[in-house]
């Protein structure tokens, strides 16, 4: 039974960081907090205590105490909160279109077989993940701000060709860009972000496609194109659910690229829960609310599951 | 060729790094032809395959299909299919998905497909076998199906990648005579890739034999086995005993220290020549027997092969490979003779240094 004791430290570790917190996640979702209903009394000796409801006297001021109330999850669907979750399944959803745009022909390119040294430019494309994130943020910040980088090169660009700039006043374009604190500041901090979690495994999967299956293909008269639509699309659509999986959910719950990008405008989800544990200092709120996006997490990720059985259980892939 | 439907005119590809994998190599195919290439791992015959199917652009030289240079048409412009080495067949479609991959991509009537699918599934001897997934196929249920693939298509030429060689031995006969029916029936010229050279002496109207880039010897099974051009062919194509002789003049050549009347000529006086004589063409004679100046020698060894037994015999400083049905026991001392047709002589430049350090090899 070696191998059974080999699983003992990762059934610990999951027992005490992912099972435990669980637990405490749910309870505080669904419990409020209250005070413990008390009367002031005046002892006989003159000092003040504090009689509860049972009946016991106690000189310690009585503090507050967690109840089962589903008041949370009334409130959670409050408009307000329905808004944010709806805006921060927006923001995700249009994020991990443009990365699946954007990566999948990346990882195509780099699969190519006339592409010399694919893993220095994949290791070109990762490099700068290797940077601290909010370092890689606030460096967009500084880049796209009002007298940033950008806007100080398009004035620069404006004075030194006056056609160019009739064109942006013709266009009512102002002196000033404004870049930042928008929804579209916050995806493309996300799309940047998130980019390389798409192109990797569509770039794995896609690597592993068996060549001679594009060369049977061409022999039997498939052009690039069809090849492209009847072979590698198909073989790549594992990497693509994964690849969605991994920008998708972290681009849902994210609060600190919507916070510095965003500037506080555009709140998701992740800033108010977020925004519970801190400044606002209610867990039971936040934790209901993390168990709103863990129940919408999962029903995404149990709807790309499907697709991806259905791609296993051989459904033809007819996509011409 | 008068009727040749490919033409192979100096085909040269060079790779990157420098190597020449195929030297100007000139080949013409017929209609309805069963062609073997036949030769040792890279000595360019599945390079030559690739730049008919159009997967390997040659560096120099022409491929006529039907007088047409195909050289510069991408695979899938090409009236020509394949069946590859590892079938390539997609796990993701069904038998019958995989066999009607091509008529679907032209877009051809489904009900007019499916009969089709039916017809060649048949023809393989894989009916009711249209709905099954390639993994849960053996090997030689999938060679089947990668044949039906390509013959859907009816190509004027198919081309075979070492199809039988991850099949086991039984298997592989049974294909064999599979694809040689099939061939026969479907009127196709067949391109078959193989190092097997049994394999290639069993189907082929022709044999190519390569090594090094270059075709040796192109010629039929009986042509390349009785009458090998050069010790190369001779050695690859089924045993044999290579000697080092002398042709004393037209018709008698020397070696083992006899003097031997053969049938060729046009060698000169005393010139340095290879000797290929094939096990069974050696004769052993009891050392009484009445024949006069032949070699002598002594059996080193005696193994049972089945239909033969397979003796290496000594005579002086070379070591013979014998068979015969006739066994001879370790020891015996014998008188060797062979039919003057059966002494095939050959130019001593011919003879490649590696051939006969594996000869040399075997007579320790």
């Amino acid at each position: 039974m070696r191998n059974k004791a080999l699983t003992v430290p990762f059934v610990l570790w999951a027992m005490i960081f992912i099972v435990v917190p669980l637990i405490m996640i749910v309870w505080y979702g669904v419990t409020v907090e209250e005070s413990i209903p008390y009367a002031e009394v005046v002892l006989e000796d003159g000092t003040t205590a504090f009689e509860l409801e049972d009946g016991t006297i106690t000189t310690q001021r009585p503090g507050k105490r967690a109840v089962v109330s589903l008041d949370n999850f009334k409130r959670m669907l409050e408009p307000t909160y329905l808004k944010l979750l709806l805006r921060s399944l927006k923001v995700a959803v249009i994020t991990t279109v443009i990365c699946l745009l954007l990566g999948y022909p990346v990882a195509l390119i780099l699969t190519g077989r006339d592409f010399k040294r694919p893993a220095l430019w994949l290791m070109l494309l990762i490099l700068p993940m290797w940077m601290n994130f909010l370092l890689r943020t606030y460096s967009w910040m500084s880049i796209l701000e009002n007298s940033g980088i950008l806007n100080s090169w398009i004035s620069g660009l404006r004075e030194a060709i006056p056609a160019f700039d009739a064109l942006l006043t013709r266009m009512g374009v102002g002196k000033k860009i404004i870049f930042l604190y928008n929804e579209k500041a916050v995806i493309l901090g996300m799309v940047y972000n998130y980019l390389s979690f798409m192109i990797m495994p569509i770039y794995t999967v896609i690597e592993k496609i068996d060549r001679s299956l594009l060369e049977a293909a061409a022999d039997l008269g498939a052009s690039p194109r069809k090849s492209f639509l009847r072979v590698t699309l198909p073989y790549s659509l594992p990497g693509v659910l994964e690849g969605v999986t991994m920008v998708f959910v972290p681009a849902v719950t994210t609060f600190v690229i919507s916070q510095l990008m965003g500037g506080g405008k555009v709140p998701l989800i992740g800033d108010i829960i977020q925004n519970q544990f801190g400044k606002s200092s209610d867990w039971h709120f936040g934790a209901t609310l993390s168990l709103l996006v863990m129940v919408v997490v999962l029903a995404f990720m149990g709807a790309l599951g499907r697709i991806d059985k259905e791609d296993e259980t051989q459904k033809e892939v007819r996509i011409l | 060729m008068d009727n040749a439907i490919l033409s192979i005119r100096d085909l040269r590809v060079v790779f990157e790094d420098g190597f020449v994998a195929l030297g100007g190599v000139s080949l013409d195919i017929g209609k309805n032809e069963f062609v073997t290439l036949l030769g040792p791992s890279g000595c360019g015959k599945t390079t030559l395959l690739r730049c008919i199917g159009g997967f390997e652009k040659p560096t120099g030289g022409e491929i006529l299909y039907k007088g047409e240079n195909i050289v510069p048409l991408p695979p899938y412009k090409r009236a020509i299919n394949t069946v590859f080495q590892r079938y390539a067949l997609f796990p993701h479609l069904n038998v019958a998905q995989n066999v009607a991959f091509g008529p679907d991509l032209r877009g051809e009537d489904k009900k007019k497909t499916a009969a089709e699918v039916s017809r060649m599934l048949e023809m393989v001897g894989l009916t009711g076998y249209e709905k099954r997934k390639i993994a849960s196929l053996s090997g030689g249920q999938q060679q089947r199906v990668a044949i039906a693939r390509a013959l859907i298509n009816q190509p004027d030429v198919l081309l075979l990648d070492e199809p039988l060689a991850a099949l086991d031995l039984k298997l592989r006969r049974e294909m064999q005579l599979e694809l040689k029916r099939i061939q026969r029936e479907s009127g196709i010229t067949f391109i078959f890739v193989t190092h097997d050279q049994e394999e290639a002496l069993t189907m082929s109207d022709r044999v190519a034999v390569m090594r090094a880039g270059e075709i040796l010897q192109l010629g039929t099974p009986e042509d390349i086995y009785n009458e090998p051009q050069s010790a190369f062919v001779a050695d690859f194509i089924g045993d044999s005993n290579i000697l080092e002789g002398t042709m004393v003049r037209d018709r008698l050549v020397r070696f083992l220290g006899c003097e031997f009347p053969c049938v060729d000529s046009g060698f000169g006086e005393n010139a340095a020549v290879d000797i290929v004589v094939r096990p069974e063409d050696l004769k052993l004679k009891p050392i009484d027997d009445p024949a006069e100046g032949v070699p002598q020698g002594v059996v080193e060894s005696l193994l049972f092969k089945g239909v033969h037994y397979e003796m290496k015999v000594r005579a002086g400083s070379s070591v013979l490979l014998v068979h015969s049905t006739h066994a001879r026991p370790v020891g015996t001392q014998v008188k060797l003779t062979v039919a003057p047709e059966d002494i095939q002589v050959m130019h001593k430049s011919d003879c490649s240094p590696d051939v006969l350090r594996r000869h040399a090899d075997r007579a320790k």
